[in-house]
């Protein structure tokens, strides 16, 4: 099995490459079917992957080849895949081929189709590759390659300015956490000479050589990569704009995987974070903060997109705040069944939008039910599970990581963040019932006489029929909490041996070095009554009363916001209208998104627009430019004289010959023989 | 000083003499004249030094049968037909001579100045002896050591018959009258030619390239008429240094 | 030693690569008079390949072999396989891009705007000659001793001065090869007298055996005899002129202008790596003794060559010239591999694996932007930039590939000519020549002026509207292939430096005869 790895991200590279030289002059229409095959094939292959590391609880791995060889500098791309890449796996093939297969009935007629349905198997390879990936470099170069992708495909339309605004501001954007990302294995390497993650020799084994505070640089420049990749606050202002994108663009890159890359690579490093208290500290707040910030400003929005563009982005806060309050299961729980539910709504959305005739505002949606029914019921699903209503996939998830973050080591952080996943928990299902109760319920907005709202056709109905099985059932692969089949699967990847021994080492270094932390990191697993008796690192244990009392709390949040945006806009017991005017303030920020793009527009970007143009004006054109011109127009002058040199004449060329001859021969034998000794 | 001694400088002197002669003589035939001079001196230079087969083969070889017909071609061309070899500049001719006695200079240096005798080979006189001779050994070494080489040299010359084939038959596939037509190449030119934008061959029937206007073949001061086929600045860009009128941007904007 | 008579056969199984396209080479001979004229072309075409590629899988049987015949004078060890698997895969590509020249004639257009032949090329000579030229360049990567180096030499070249003017009715063509011949006998006249100097000082013709015996004469003062330092110039000299290297590059422009595209492409790789291979067998082998004169000697000139190479590339305007002048270069960057060796020339040493696979890739690459201009030139266009306008808009696919082509030529990550930069940089980084490495980087820098400026004009400038016919399928394919591994082969060139690093093994046996 090991031997076919290479053939998961190799097929759709294949058909991505045939597709653009092709695409065009000759297959034409066909390329949507040749990429969409190649993905049910890498989807196959995944599938057989998965169940094989299953049987056998073993990674598997493949050496493809040396990529540099340089002296200590030895990076080789090899294929890793254990249980973690083996869930990775299956999501992004899974929702990969769906979003294929609904994209030939969403694209149908696109001029530029085979544009499309090049670069969306290259991103699925890209995206493989990045699981796959056994160390940082090869890792950060598909972790480019999904970026890449993604700015390719926000600005498909690329006529659209606005597109084009949103793919730059997302490639800029990224950049800030790509650069700490790329610093990051600088440090790694610098620190352990390696840029490989497992073995011997790897630097997941070796975490423990490293001193605190560079293990805590290392760990906050990797997050930063994972922050710009997985749009946390303060970098996630390009997430909603790269809505431009096409629809299924949005629900498998902005949605689904890429995005997800960040939580994946936190939950690779996973040693480097626990090694780090103060990371874990700022990973756990600042996905807190997300997921309550984009929450509120999900509250607001009219856009039918961005409301659920937002709910990613406050989705994600909760992935990352799983991952820094240690429930490492539960944050890829949720990125699982996010994956499913959130690719459902935006496919759902992207049907909507289909069936109104590219209408994304949702005030002049309304009564859209009857007109398309699958849609309906498959967008009603997807927001059950995403408000986190039993027994819905996103319940499972949702509720781990709340409870996980209440009894996690690290307090009183933990029990902070808890209570505002659980705050954000009830915003969660106000904005989604809100947004379900607008656009299907109700008055219809819109002029019957000129919109036909039509259900999507069967190729696109038919992906949301078979998203949306997942999106109710997957939950139980978590079921019962903390033991189900996923937890049973995962588990050696997060607490396994290894894992243990790092954990003593650094309690070890901790307790010689710097008992603070050490202290302070005893005491919260004391409070939270944690079993360490042994010394070694086990998932908390919540008994069965706080697993059920967890579940109620939750429960009640998500149906206290299920039950509040029926009042308001379905039954219209209170006026949105007036809640907006009396909540004024309240209002306007959530509106205005925090007024974070204000804040960078005048912080950031026009003092750096003024300086650019100052460099520009200056700089550029009087100095370097000049220069660079000089210098050309000095060459180009050279080889203007020399080129003179070839006279056309043998007799020349011969003379030429002789007088090198003639010199080399003589200043030789002056300073180098014997001649003159 | 011994006769042999003597009888040595006699033949290296007639003999660098006559190789310079090749050089310098005006006529193609005179050089051909000189260069049987030279050879005979060299078979002469061969038989001092004991080598009695490669002294007959040098005579018989390359002066009764090339260079016999090389005077049989030159005598049947016209000799006005022939290139002239002597159009460049007194300034190459005399740089090249003090490049050509520098140098003699430094080998001269070494040869004088050298540290390590030559090693001996392997073809001492005892050796050359024992195997009966000159002709024997010669005949070792050419069919036993060098074999290869050997057989490597006859490649050569088939490589080199076919090349005069090729490059003397006429055109299979091109029309019989395109076919005809001279054109001298240009090996050394004078370079008052230069300010030619394209100088021309005279070519008779349709020619590859455009045909030339009288005034583009200049005569030069007196001389024969040499034809340059192309001119270097007609190959290689003329930059803004240079100013020319015609100096289209390369890329448009 | 002595002119003892020994008669046991040569053992003609170490030499069956070259046997091959030896009878390769005669049975073309044969086919050219008999096979009708119907199967003629696609005949010596198939008959040409299928020999090549024969004996470049005969060659990889002798991966790891290690030993001599004919007295010594030929030799089967690593260098022989990696350098002949170098020509042998020139061989391949020039066969499969001259194919469409040779059927169609090199076309002119005419003053009625119809395309005409304006040459016909005979296939059987071509082909002939092109297998003697491989032979001989093979001959000089196997060669044992001076004489068989220098007859390999002369072969190879005899046979590409004739190709040169083959276009004979266009007098470019046999100007160039008139002047490459003239200038390639001065230049073989040099080395002839180079080696006879190293004859007379050493006694002995055999590579091995001059090491031996130098190996012995070492003064220790650090200065070294007139006598052997004057060989030794010699030879630098005469081979410097077949490399190309500045100031005995003079004939590259003419000849590589002059003659037809593909002998052009062919031209610029296998009497170039004849020349290496020359040099290998020559400074490394023979000569290591002197390696402290000789590296020195090289660094210099590359440095000369790259420059000059570079800058004068700018003022082409003919594209055939300016890759003329970019393949004098890149002799300077290859170059460096010869000036990065450090005396012993033990295993870990870099310098000639980097030289060696820079060979190589440059062998792809430079092919291929080659392939592309025989594709063009055949229409009666191609030699100047302009008729390089607008390709990207009619002929995408192939602006790709020249793109690909010049880009790696440029030496852009990740594409080959950008690996094979980086290990020539590595090798004289470790031999403390930094200064040479700074300036291949910024010769590179240099060398984008001209290469991205064909890029540019076949993208931003319209097409002139001319007709294009489509490349035949052979020469699309080849371009395809070529391309391809330009893009691919440097993300793999690990397995590739490896079989580079046999070279090595052809100097363990130098301890053995210096033993004896």
């Amino acid at each position: 099995m090991a031997d076919l790895l290479f053939l998961i991200p190799l097929i759709p590279l294949v058909a991505s490459a045939v597709v653009l030289l092709f695409g065009r002059t000759v297959l034409g229409d066909r390329s949507a079917i040749l990429s969409t095959a190649a993905v049910a094939v890498s989807w196959l292959l995944s599938v057989v992957v998965a169940v094989d590391i299953y049987r056998s609880e073993e990674a598997i791995a493949q050496t493809l080849f040396r990529w540099i060889p340089s002296g200590d500098f030895d990076v080789r791309v090899n294929l890793y895949a254990d249980q973690l890449t083996a869930v990775m796996l299956l999501v992004v093939s899974t929702v990969g081929l769906l979003v294929h297969v609904y994209s030939i009935g969403y694209m149908r007629g696109d001029p530029g189709l085979y544009r499309f349905f090049a670069y969306l198997p290259l991103f699925v390879f890209s995206m493989l590759m990045l699981v796959l990936a056994d160390n940082f470099l090869v890792m950060y170069v598909f972790w480019e390659a999904v970026g890449l992708c993604s700015y390719l495909l926000i600005s498909y339309y690329f006529r659209r300015r606005s597109a084009n605004n949103a793919a730059k501001k997302a490639f800029i954007v990224n950049r800030v956490g790509d650069l700490g990302f790329g610093l990051g294995i600088m440090f790694v390497f610098w620190t352990f000479g390696t840029v490989n993650f497992f073995g011997e020799t790897g630097v997941f084994e070796r975490v423990g050589e490293a001193g605190s505070t560079t293990i805590t640089v290392i760990a906050l420049l990797l997050f930063l990569g994972a922050m710009g990749k997985s749009a946390q606050f303060p970098l996630h202002t390009w997430l909603p704009d790269a809505m431009e994108g096409p629809t299924p663009v949005s629900a498998l890159i902005h949605a689904a995987t890429m995005v997800t890359a960040g939580i994946y690579l936190v939950a690779r490093a996973q040693s480097i974070f626990l090694a780090s208290e103060t990371a874990m500290l700022i990973v756990a707040s600042i996905g807190a903060f997300t997921a309550f910030m984009a929450a509120t400003i999900a509250l607001t929005q009219n856009d039918i997109k961005r409301v659920v563009a937002y709910s990613t982005l406050s989705q994600l806060g909760y992935m990352t705040l799983a991952l820094g309050t240690g429930a490492w299961m539960a944050a890829i729980f949720h990125l699982v069944t996010h994956a499913f539910f959130k690719g459902l709504l935006f496919l759902g959305a992207g049907s909507v939008i289909h069936g109104m005739h590219d209408q994304q505002d949702i005030r002049a949606m309304g009564g859209l039910k009857k007109y398309m029914p699958v849609t309906y019921w498959t967008f009603l699903a997807a927001a059950l599970a995403n408000a986190g209503i039993i027994p819905l996939a996103g319940y499972w998830s949702k509720d781990e990581i709340i409870l996980g973050a209440w009894i996690s080591d690290y307090q009183p952080i933990g029990q902070i963040v808890s209570i505002v996943a659980i705050v954000s928990a009830f915003l969660t299902a106000l904005y989604m019932f809100r947004l379900v109760f607008v656009v299907f319920h109700g008055r219809e907005r819109f002029d019957p006489a000129v919109v036909h709202p039509h259900e999507s056709p069967r190729v696109m109905t038919l992906p949301l029929v078979a998203l949306a099985i997942p999106t109710v059932l997957i939950g139980f692969i978590g079921a019962p909490p903390e033991h189900g089949l996923y937890h049973r699967f995962v588990e050696p990847v997060f607490y396994d041996v290894e894992a243990e021994e790092a954990e003593a080492a650094t309690y070890v270094v901790a307790q010689e070095g710097d008992p603070a932390p050490a202290g302070e990191a005893a005491t919260a697993a004391d409070a939270a009554g944690g079993d360490h008796s042994d010394g070694a690192y086990l998932p908390h244990e919540p008994s069965t009363a706080q697993i059920v009392s967890f579940g109620v709390i939750s429960t009640v949040a998500a149906v206290g916001g299920l039950v509040l945006a029926w009042l308001i806009y379905f039954r219209g017991a209170i006026s949105p209208v007036e809640l907006g005017q009396r909540f004024r303030r309240l209002y306007d920020i959530s509106y205005h998104k925090w007024y974070f793009d204000e804040l960078y527009d005048g912080l950031i970007v026009r003092p750096l627009r003024s300086s650019a143009i100052f460099l520009w004006r200056v700089v550029d054109i009087d100095v370097i430019d000049a220069m660079v011109n000089g210098v050309a127009g000095g060459l180009a002058a050279v080889s203007q004289r020399l080129r003179q040199v070839q006279t056309g004449l043998v007799a020349n060329y011969a003379l030429a010959i002789a007088l090198g001859m003639v010199v080399l021969v003589g200043v030789y034998l002056t300073a180098f023989s014997s001649l003159f000794r | 000083m011994e006769w042999a001694s003597v009888a040595f400088y006699l033949i290296a002197t007639v003999c660098v003499l006559s190789a310079a002669g090749v050089v310098i003589a005006r006529s193609a035939v005179h050089s051909a004249i000189f260069l049987i001079l030279c050879f005979l001196n060299i078979a002469a230079t061969f038989v001092m030094l004991g080598a009695e087969f490669l002294a007959v083969v040098q005579v018989i070889v390359y002066t009764g049968a090339i260079l016999v017909l090389v005077l049989f071609v030159l005598m049947l061309v016209d000799e006005d037909q022939l290139p002239d070899f002597h159009t460049g500049q007194p300034i190459q001719r005399i740089s090249g001579l003090i490049l050509g006695l520098i140098l003699l200079l430094e080998i001269g240096a070494a040869i004088t100045a050298r540290s390590i005798q030559g090693a001996t080979g392997g073809a001492t006189p005892e050796n050359v002896a024992a195997v009966g001779g000159n002709t024997q050994a010669l005949g070792r070494v050419l069919y036993d050591d060098n074999l290869l080489a050997f057989i490597v040299v006859s490649l050569v010359l088939t490589v080199a018959v076919i090349g005069a084939i090729v490059l003397a038959l006429p055109d299979r596939r091109v029309g019989i009258n395109q076919r005809r037509g001279t054109g001298t190449i240009n090996l050394g030119h004078p370079v008052g030619t230069d300010g030619i934008p394209l100088a021309l061959p005279a070519v008779r029937g349709e020619s590859p390239i455009a045909a030339a206007t009288p005034g583009d073949l200049r005569p030069v001061a007196g001389e024969r008429q040499i034809i340059m086929v192309r001119d270097p600045d007609a190959y290689t860009e003329v930059g803004q240094h240079d100013a020319a009128p015609d100096n289209r941007p390369l890329i448009k904007r | 030693m002595g002119l003892d008579l020994d008669l046991t056969a040569p053992d003609l199984t170490l030499a069956w690569p070259q046997l091959i396209v030896f009878v390769m080479t005669v049975v073309l001979l044969f086919a050219d008079a008999f096979v009708p004229k119907a199967q003629h072309f696609a005949t010596l075409t198939g008959i040409s390949l299928v020999g090549y590629i024969g004996a470049a899988f005969a060659l990889v049987t002798q991966s790891g072999q290690n030993a001599a015949t004919f007295d010594g004078a030929f030799r089967a060890d690593g260098l022989t396989v990696f350098l002949s698997l170098i020509i042998l895969v020139a061989a391949v590509a020039t066969v499969v891009i001259s194919a469409s020249y040779l059927q169609n004639g090199e076309q002119q257009l005419g003053s009625d705007g119809r395309l005409r032949i304006a040459n016909s090329v005979p296939a059987g000579e071509f082909y002939v000659l092109i297998g003697f030229s491989v032979f001989g360049a093979m001959l000089v990567a196997a060669a044992g001793n001076l004489i068989v180096l220098y007859i390999g030499i002369e072969l190879s070249a005899l046979a590409t001065y004739v190709l040169t003017a083959f276009a004979k009715r266009r007098l470019t063509s046999v100007e160039g090869a008139m002047k490459y011949f003239l200038l390639g006998l001065f230049a073989s006249a040099i080395l002839l007298y180079g080696m006879t100097w190293i004859y007379g000082v050493t006694g002995s013709m055999d590579l091995d055996r001059i090491a031996a015996h130098l190996a012995g004469t070492d003064a220790g003062d650090g200065f070294t005899d007139p006598a052997l330092l004057l060989g030794l110039l010699l030879l630098v000299v005469g081979i410097g002129f077949k490399m190309a290297a500045v100031p005995f590059h003079f004939w590259t422009p003419d000849a590589y202008d002059g003659a037809p595209t593909p002998v052009t492409a062919f031209m610029s790789v296998v009497p170039k790596a004849a020349a290496f291979a020359a040099a290998i067998r020559l400074f490394v082998q023979a000569l290591e003794p002197l390696s402290d004169q000789w590296t020195t000697l090289w660094a210099v000139l590359a440095l000369v060559t790259m420059v000059f190479g570079n800058v004068v590339a700018i003022a082409q305007r003919n594209v055939k010239r300016m890759l003329a002048y970019s393949s004098i270069a890149h002799t300077g960057y290859i170059m460096v591999g010869l000036a990065a060796y450090t005396s012993g020339g033990t295993i870990d040493d870099p310098s000639i694996s980097s030289l060696l696979f820079y060979i190589l890739a440059y062998t792809f690459m430079n092919i291929g932007a080659f392939a592309v201009i025989t594709y063009l030139q055949q229409r009666g266009v191609g030699m100047m930039l302009e008729d390089f306008n607008g390709l990207a808009s009619t002929r995408p696919l192939i602006a790709v590939a020249m793109t690909l082509f010049m880009a790696s030529l440029m030496g852009v990550p990740p594409l080959l000519g950008f690996y094979a930069k980086y290990y020539v940089i590595v090798a004289a980084i470790d031999a403390d020549l930094l200064w040479l490495a700074v300036t291949i980087v910024v010769a590179s820098a240099v060398s984008a002026f001209f290469y991205l400026r064909i890029v540019a004009v076949m993208y931003f400038n319209q097409p002139d509207g001319r007709p294009l016919a489509l490349p035949t399928r052979l020469l699309s394919g080849g371009i395809g292939v070529l391309a391809v591994a330009t893009l691919l082969l440097g993300l793999f060139s690990s397995p590739i430096i490896d079989l580079a690093d046999q070279w090595s093994g052809a100097l363990t046996v130098l301890g053995r005869t210096a033993g004896q």
